[in-house]
Formats: structure tokens, C-alpha cells, sequence
């Protein structure tokens, strides 16, 4: 039940693969000027790097799922060029898919619904926090009103992108692209 | 002498995922060594889960050896009775079955076409010499040996797609192969390669063979054997026919018909099911054009039918817009030019479509009848010329199809595309076919009633909550076409309408399109389907290459690929792409240890030498690294206003502070975002994304099924874009293209990410079809080699940053964390 499949692995890759290029518009935004013009205001759309993780890791229920679709997502926004320099964003994108499956680790991979996607995307959003303050934010106070607001914003959008990592999946499961696997035939029947 | 069998069903049963019924039940069938063998039986039976069966790949059932009588694998799918190839289960006897599928693009596992051959090769563990021997030799043998090794999958024609997949599987030397309808989604001229590839094959080759095909014209002179399949009374699967070819194709007693098989044309019986055919669909054409028939006719008798209500809504042209007069031109090409981005494939090009008729554009794969049919429907721009509309279908516009808004386009184009998924935009059938309705002018409860009655026409009303993409091939394609007519368009364009259909579906649609015509509508279909030309066209238009073709194209170029630059210089390019990420890291991750100008600084300036060392230009890094320098001024402010509060405050309003100490530290930042982001960016710029993945496995030991998995998802990719046009394209014709931007952008993606998932199913079972994840060990067919210059570069790399810090520690400007 733990190994991997093939049709797990390339669904897998398929949906990193889908992360990415959404990570790589989403560094199109102007994330460092939200940054500067209201405190932690840039937090807000941390979002946008955090769905992979849950979202792969609702589909195919397998250990490491979350931090593999988080890492190729983040390798291929690397192979993309981006503005946050290329190779370096694999770091953030490794310590947040840590902090999802560490979630779903904690639940030996048999809880999956709308509270772990959410706890999983929570838990991403803290390291993703934490990670800027020990990198390119470390001239700022982590405890200080900018980065509690920082982590503020943040968090609420971690816990927006863990709904929406769940109702993407819910979304999918409906089209039957996903009844090969557990998560598509849970509540479906033909 | 009995013969050994190779493949021998006893009782043996499968259900899929989520079905109640089985596909196949209680089957029980022997094929010898070295037979050719032909299935055939109508569509359903589960022909292709019978091949998948065999070669292994169907559910992954880790439990097999368990001994109750009904198996569930993890795909959720139940096997029942027993199978085995040559003497194995199926799943241990993988790579002595070799898998062919009908659709080439699904059989492209990675980017470059030798690559893809060598793909199975490494799977079943074959050293790296002999791979590339036979992967020559595997090529040739299927009439591409000139093709270069490294040429992209992508330029590759759908037949010579397919023969790269056969070739693929012949390398692995299979005694089994197994051809699931490979000619079904190709031209004439690709089958005929295709199918001329796999005679060449066979010839010397004592394999045993497995085709499903429903047109078994090319193939009858390699089959030794056919078997038709059927279902007996009690639901259980039985074979209904088993003989020679001769035997079976000159039975009478055969009802070839409902089993939905082509009788081969030099057989006596074709000729006799051939006027059958003509005869259905002449009775059908008389009944449409009977006014007082009742009999399921043209869409015009659904709103006669559904009368009562107030149905003559002025949206509701498609009951009788007006009396048509048959024949009139509404739609016309006139000295027009085609092609892409203002490149034009074709010039010159006149033809016109008219009402109640049925147009056919016919002509190879990729020759440009897709580009003409979207060209002339509004999709997409002219280069040249001009696409003329009669007064009637234009009412009112000015300018071509192309400058009309999705909505006004709708009303008087529809555009049925070839894959119907493209053009799904709902949750359910209803919602569907609501959607032309709505966008029309009905209000909601009209377009509902309207939409039923639209589905009931088209036997789709049990349906109608289902979610579209769950419907049956032959059922999406008639849901699209009822989709469209419900904006009651006047022309109505259909993209390769029986692509890939058994018999049956193939008539049913064909009866559809007549109906259509009948009715009023100019029918326009882009085929190259020779019995859709023979039955149905009222006129030919033929675009090709060759002389006697009514428009003539530039054929496309012959094109000659070497391997792409894979870095910004050459001396990069020669470095390991997985060593050039472990250079960006090295460079980047000590730097995070101190925040001072100092170390920044010399960083930043040392990296600019080296890059300069490895022959990038101040000038072609700035070209690439601009990005960053137009985002690292926005992390120098946020640090200067909130950044760590020093001793002199030299400005102070609310949470913001601006201090000594908050300025130097934003300096210190600005300048390590630079020294960090910039060689990031400027070392894996052009990283082939094999080269990468050879790295990882043979360099970084990374698990290799997760990474030629993700390999084998980024090829995706590149098909994605195409995807992502077409999908674009689809909601436009259906009236949906001038939703906000950012509506069209999401309900876009979605419906991409679900047609890559589905696409991602598929690549599994090709891949899995090649022994990919068997357990076996792999070898790697491309060496991923290191070399004195990738050590160099990782020292260089790591020296940069520790003299930095270094220097920063003996002048007193280290500081730890920006402490």
C-alpha cells in the first residue's frame, strides 16, 4: 500500500509538473513590493508555492508525495528562470514540502481530508515562513511586528490554499481522471 | 504436434474501477507460439484490456499469488480465473510482451526519439553498447534510419511517431507483440508506413502477434488466424468466431454489422455490407427531409416535438431561422492565406462552404486542413486574403469570423474539435449543452428545458447529470456536436469526426452529420477518413502537397536537429548539469551565514570574475539577471524601513523605522540577493532536462524511478502548450471567450490539468508497457559523465563564498545572522 506505483509516480510528476508553471507565473508578482509598501503584506501570497504539496499528497496518498511534487515543481520553476534566482528557490521549496508531509507523516498516511490538507498547508506556511527569516529576511526581526504580521498573512494563506488544495482535488475526482486511484473512488461510485 | 501456447484465458474475468459490470468475463482462449492472430468484436467487448491484460499492465496486483478467485488490484479494478504467458503471470512475463497503443503521442516517454527507443532497453537491465546497437538497428528496420537520435519527439508526424513506438518495442526483442489498432489514429499515408513497417518486421521475426484493428485491409496477408469475440447470453465473454481469415471473411452467417467490423474489400461480403450502408444512411437521409415524419430525424423535429411551451424564442433559430435555400455559399475562402504567427503554409486558397451540404476537407496529417477549417471558423488569424460571409450568416457584422466576438462567433460558427475533452467546460451533461443556450439569450429555465430536449434527440438524456468527461468516446463525441448546435450556428466545422471509432459509432455519427445537414447547416469535416469521404460528401476539397490536390501547401521543411546549447557559454556546457546545481548551492547556502556588505560584496565581484573565467560576459549576465536586479531594490526598502533598529533613528512614523543600522543592513541585503540570485540563474540557464535527470540518478544517486517518472512529466509539458491553445480555441467557438480574463484563465487551467492527468494514466501504461518499474535493475543507456573540470568548478565555487567570509571575519564585519 506504501510502494509507489507507476501510474502514482507519473500522475505525481504530472502534477508538479502543473505546480510549476503556476509557481513560476506566480513570480511574476509583485511579492517584493507588497513586501515593502505594508508589513508582511507579500505573505498573502505565499499561497501560491504552498498548494502542490497538499494537493499532490490528497491525490495520491503515498509517503513523500508532498515534498516530491513540492521539489519538482520548485526544480522546474529553477529550470524556468525566475527573478527570486534560478537554483535558489529549490531551498524554500524542499523545507515546505517538508513541513506538508511531516503532517501526513504524523498521520501514517490514513487521515486524508479537508483538516489534514489545511494542518499539512499550515505547517508548509510556518517553514516557509521560518525560512525566510533564516535567508533573505534575516535583517529583519522575526519577532517583531513585521514578522508576526508576516507570519500572520502567511498563515491565513496557507489555510486558503489547503481548502483550495482540497476542493481542487475534489474538482478532479468528479471528472474520473482520477479512478485509478484510492482518493478518486472515495465517494464515487459508477 | 499440439503447439506450446503462448497465451492461454481460462475463466479469467476483469471488472474495471468503479464498474459493476465486467468488462470481460468467463473468457477462455489459447494462442499458440508464433501465431498471428486478429481480434475483432464490437466496441466494448475489451479488446485492449484483453492486450493490456497480457503484457501485464493492467492494475498493479502485488497480490496476485493470493488464491481467492476474485483479485482487486490497487487500481481498483477486479480480476477473476486465470492467465498466463508462456507459462508466467503476466506481470513476471513483462518484456517478453512488447505493447503497441493507438495513440502515438501517449507513447513518447521522453524528449529525444532514440531516447524513446533505448527506453525499454534500460528497463530490462541491457548494457549501454548493445542498447544503442539495437537501437540503430531498430530504427532502420522501421524506415527511420535517416532520423537523427536526438531529434525532439515533437517534430515527429503521428506515423512516424508510431513506428519510433514500434520500434521501441521490437528493440526489446519480444516474443509476443501486441498491436492495439496502431494505424487507427493516423492518415492513410501513416498507416500505410506503419503498417508496411510491421510487415518488414514480422517478416524474419517468428514472434508471436496479437492485432486489434477494425480495418484489416493492409494486415490480412501476415494473419494467420482470426478470432471474433462476443457476448453469450449469460453476459459471459465466448468466441464467436475463431478460423483463417478465409474461413471467417467469406462466412454468411458472421453478423458482421453488430459486431462492428469491416469486412476487408477483397473479400465477396464487403461489397454486399457496403450497400447495406449506403442503404441506412439513404433511408435516413429520406426520412430527414420528409416533413411528416416523425421518425428520429434532423434537429429540426426537436423543437416541432417539444412544442407546447413557449419554445419559438427568438433565440431558438435552429428550429427554422428561415426558408434555406440549399446551396447557397455562406461561408467562402477567397485568395486567402494560412499558416501560424504570420507565417503562411499556404497561399492562394479558394473554396467555398455551402448550406445544407456537406463540405469534406481531405488531406494528410499536418498538411494544413486543421489550419483552413480554424482559419475560415474564426479561430484563428488569416495571414492573407479574406474569408467572405454571406449577408444572412453575418446579420448585421462587419469583418471576418476572426475580428467577431466568441459570442457573435458562436451563434453562426461552431467548431467540434478532435478531442472532445478540449471542449468540456461544465460539471455535467445538462450544464453541457445549457451552456450554447444560455449564451445565446434563453434565460435559465428555458435553456434548461431546451437543453433536455436537445439531449433527448441525441439519446443522451440518461446522462444528463453525469459528468462529461465520464461518458464513452463514441458518447463525448455526440455530446460536443449537441453542445454546439445549441448556440444554433449556421455552419458547423468537425475536426476528424470518427478519429479512432469503432464501426457502429462511426455510423452513428455519420447519421448525425447528415441529419445536421439536412436541417440547414453547412457541415464542414476535416478528415481523411475514406468511407466518410465515399458516404457522406456532397464535395471533396482536398489540401496536400501533391498535384492533383484542389489547394496546394508548402510541404514542411525537412528539418535537420542537432542538440540544443545546454548552458550560456561552452565551457558551461561542458560541466555536469547536476555538478552545476551543486555550484549554485555551494556558491549561495554559506553566504546565508554572515549579512555584511564585506563578504556580499567580494562574493558578488569574485562570481562576476569567474563567470567572466567560464566566458559570460558582464554583459550577457546582466541580459539574463535583470530580473533580479529589478526585484532586489523592493527587498533594500522593506529592510531599510523594517529592518533591525540601530542607535541613530534617522526617520520614524509608525511601524516604520528607518535607522543606521537598518540602512547598512538593507545594503548588506541588496547586495547578497544579488550574489546569491545571480549566478543561481545564470549557471542552470539551458539545462536539458534528461541530461539533468541522468545526473541525478547516475551522479546524485537519486531514486531512479522518481526521477525519470518526473523526467517523463516534464516532457509533458511541452504538449501541454499545445493543450493550452487548443482549449482556448474550443471556449472561444463555444461562445465562452470573452469572459474576464482572469475567469478564462482558471476554469483554463483546470480543464488542462485535468486532460495532463489524464494524459499522465496513459504515459504510466506506456511506460509500464516498456518494463519501466518492474524492480528489475535499470541501466542508463546515456552516461552522465564527470569530468577534472566539474571538480574544479565545485572548488572554484566553494572557495568564492569561504574567502569571502573569511575576509569579512578577519576585517570585523562578520556577523552572524546580521547580528
Amino acid at each position: 500500500m506504501w510502494r509507489w506505483r507507476v501510474v502514482d509516480i507519473s500522475t505525481a510528476s504530472c502534477l508538479g509538473v502543473a505546480c510549476g508553471i503556476v509557481f513560476w507565473a506566480a513570480d511574476f508578482l509583485p511579492f517584493s513590493a507588497l513586501q515593502a509598501i505594508l508589513p508582511g503584506l507579500g505573505g498573502f501570497l505565499n499561497g501560491l508555492w504552498l498548494f502542490a504539496a497538499p494537493l499532490c499528497a490528497v491525490i495520491i496518498r503515498k509517503p513523500g508525495a508532498a515534498l516530491f511534487c513540492e521539489l519538482l515543481a520548485s526544480v522546474l520553476e529553477a529550470l524556468m528562470g525566475n527573478i527570486y534566482g534560478g537554483a535558489s528557490v529549490i531551498i524554500p521549496g524542499f523545507f515546505e514540502g517538508l513541513g506538508a508531509e511531516i503532517v501526513f507523516a504524523f498521520f501514517f498516511y490514513r487521515v486524508w481530508n479537508l483538516w489534514t490538507a489545511c494542518l499539512a498547508s499550515l505547517l508548509s506556511g510556518l517553514f516557509c515562513w521560518a525560512e525566510s527569516f533564516l535567508t533573505d529576511l534575516q535583517a529583519i526581526s522575526f519577532s517583531g511586528p513585521y514578522g508576526l504580521a508576516y507570519l500572520l498573512f502567511t498563515l491565513l494563506s496557507a489555510f486558503i490554499a489547503g481548502l483550495g488544495s482540497w476542493y481542487i482535488y475534489k474538482a478532479i475526482a468528479r471528472t474520473g481522471a482520477l479512478d485509478r486511484f484510492a482518493s478518486g473512488r472515495a465517494g464515487r461510485s459508477v | 504436434m499440439t503447439k506450446e501456447a503462448a497465451i492461454s484465458f481460462a475463466g479469467w474475468g476483469y471488472r474495471r474501477p468503479l464498474r459493476k459490470d465486467y468488462v470481460v468475463k468467463g473468457l477462455n482462449l489459447e494462442i499458440c507460439k508464433g501465431e498471428r492472430v486478429l481480434l475483432l468484436g464490437s466496441s466494448g467487448i475489451g479488446k485492449s484490456t484483453l492486450l493490456c491484460a497480457i503484457a501485464g499492465v493492467l492494475g498493479n496486483n502485488e497480490s496476485y499469488a493470493a488464491p481467492a478467485s476474485q483479485r482487486e488490484d490497487e487500481d481498483g479494478g477486479v480480476t477473476e480465473g486465470d492467465l498466463l504467458v508462456e507459462g508466467l503471470h503476466p506481470q513476471d512475463a513483462r518484456g517478453r510482451c512488447a505493447l503497441m497503443m493507438q495513440d502515438p503521442e501517449a507513447q513518447m516517454v521522453l524528449q529525444r526519439v532514440g531516447d524513446n527507443v533505448a527506453f525499454g532497453l534500460e528497463n530490462l537491465g541491457i548494457e549501454r553498447k548493445e542498447i544503442w546497437r539495437r537501437v540503430r538497428e531498430s530504427l532502420k528496420r522501421v524506415g527511420l534510419g535517416s532520423v537523427e537520435l536526438s531529434r525532439s519527439t515533437s517534430h515527429l508526424s503521428g506515423g512516424q511517431k508510431q513506428r519510433v513506438a514500434l520500434a521501441g518495442a521490437i528493440a526489446m526483442r519480444p516474443s509476443i507483440l501486441l498491436l492495439d489498432e496502431p494505424t487507427a489514429n493516423l492518415d492513410p499515408k501513416g498507416a500505410r508506413e506503419v503498417s508496411r513497417a510491421c510487415h518488414e518486421v514480422l517478416k524474419e521475426n517468428p514472434a508471436t502477434v496479437v492485432l486489434v484493428e477494425h480495418r484489416a485491409d493492409d494486415w490480412l496477408d501476415i494473419l494467420d488466424r482470426v478470432v471474433i469475440l462476443g457476448r453469450g447470453e449469460d453476459g459471459l465473454a465466448k468466441v464467436a468466431a475463431d478460423g483463417s481469415p478465409d474461413e471467417i471473411f467469406s462466412d454468411p452467417s458472421i453478423d458482421f454489422d453488430s459486431l462492428g467490423i469491416w469486412i476487408p474489400s477483397k473479400f465477396a461480403l464487403a461489397k454486399l455490407q457496403r450497400k447495406r450502408l449506403e442503404e441506412q444512411i439513404r433511408i435516413k437521409a429520406e426520412s430527414d427531409r420528409d416533413p411528416g415524419s416523425l421518425a428520429p430525424g434532423g434537429p429540426q423535429s426537436l423543437v416541432d416535438r417539444g412544442s407546447g411551451k413557449n419554445l419559438i424564442a427568438p433565440s431558438v433559430k435552429f428550429a427554422k431561422k428561415r426558408e434555406f435555400e440549399k446551396g447557397e455559399v455562406v461561408l467562402e475562402a477567397r485568395n486567402l492565406s494560412i499558416g501560424y504567427n504570420g507565417k503562411s503554409i499556404a497561399d492562394g486558397v479558394s473554396c467555398a462552404f455551402e448550406s445544407g451540404k456537406i463540405t469534406i476537407l481531405a488531406g494528410e496529417n499536418g498538411a494544413g486542413k486543421s489550419t483552413l477549417a480554424m482559419t475560415v471558423s474564426g479561430l484563428m488569424a488569416p495571414v492573407g486574403g479574406e474569408v467572405r460571409v454571406s449577408d444572412d450568416l453575418a446579420s448585421g457584422l462587419k469583418g471576418s469570423p476572426f475580428s467577431w466576438t466568441s459570442r457573435q462567433l458562436c451563434k453562426r460558427i461552431a467548431y467540434v474539435f478532435q478531442n472532445p475533452e478540449h471542449q468540456f467546460v461544465r460539471n455535467t451533461v445538462l450544464e453541457e449543452v445549457m451552456v450554447g443556450f444560455l449564451e445565446t439569450g434563453s434565460g435559465k429555465e428555458e435553456a434548461r428545458y431546451l437543453a433536455h430536449s436537445l439531449l433527448k434527440r441525441f439519446d443522451l438524456d440518461k446522462y444528463s447529470q453525469a459528468n462529461p468527461y465520464t461518458l464513452s468516446g463514441g458518447e463525448k463525441r455526440r455530446l460536443t456536436v449537441a453542445s454546439s448546435l445549441a448556440s444554433s450556428p449556421e455552419v458547423l466545422v468537425l475536426d476528424e469526426p470518427t478519429f479512432g471509432q469503432d464501426r457502429s459509432t462511426w455510423l452513428e455519427i455519420v447519421m448525425l452529420m447528415r441529419s445536421v445537414a439536412d436541417s440547414g447547416v453547412a457541415v464542414v469535416a476535416v478528415t481523411h477518413d475514406k468511407e466518410l469521404i465515399e458516404f457522406l460528401s456532397d464535395k471533396v476539397v482536398t489540401i496536400g502537397t501533391e498535384d492533383d490536390c484542389s489547394i496546394k501547401v508548402k510541404g514542411p521543411e525537412e528539418r535537420k536537429e542537432g542538440r540544443k546549447p545546454s548552458a550560456l557559454s561552452p565551457i558551461l556546457s561542458r560541466l555536469n548539469p547536476a555538478i552545476r546545481f551543486l555550484c549554485a548551492f555551494l556558491l549561495s547556502i554559506p553566504l546565508f551565514l554572515s549579512l555584511d556588505p564585506l563578504s556580499a560584496g567580494v562574493a558578488l565581484a569574485l562570481e562576476f570574475v569567474f563567470m567572466e573565467g567560464c566566458g559570460i560576459s558582464l554583459k550577457q549576465a546582466f541580459r539574463h539577471a535583470w530580473p533580479i536586479l529589478a526585484m532586489a531594490p523592493w527587498t533594500f526598502l522593506a529592510v531599510v524601513i523594517y529592518g533591525k533598529k540601530g542607535s541613530v533613528t534617522y526617520f520614524a512614523w509608525g511601524m516604520i523605522h528607518i535607522t543606521n543600522k537598518s540602512v547598512y543592513l538593507a545594503f548588506a541585503t541588496f547586495l547578497r540577493v544579488l550574489a546569491i540570485a545571480v549566478p543561481a540563474v545564470l549557471l542552470v540557464l539551458g539545462i536539458d532536462s534528461t541530461d539533468l535527470a541522468d545526473a541525478a540518478s547516475q551522479i546524485l544517486h537519486l531514486p531512479e524511478r522518481f526521477v525519470y517518472g518526473g523526467l517523463a512529466g516534464i516532457r509533458l509539458f511541452t504538449v501541454l502548450s499545445d493543450d493550452w491553445l487548443q482549449i482556448g480555441q474550443a471556449r472561444r467557438s463555444r461562445g465562452l471567450g470573452d469572459r474576464k480574463r482572469a475567469v478564462r484563465f482558471f476554469t483554463q487551467s483546470f480543464s488542462l490539468l485535468i486532460l495532463s492527468i489524464r494524459r499522465s494514466t496513459s504515459l504510466s501504461t506506456a511506460m509500464e508497457a516498456r518494463g519501466f518499474g518492474s524492480g528489475q535493475r535499470r541501466t542508463c543507456a546515456r552516461q552522465s559523465r564527470t569530468s577534472y573540470r566539474d571538480w574544479v568548478a565545485l572548488v572554484i565555487c566553494a572557495a568564492i563564498p569561504t574567502s569571502a567570509l573569511i575576509l569579512a571575519f578577519y576585517c570585523g564585519t562578520f556577523a552572524l545572522g546580521g547580528k
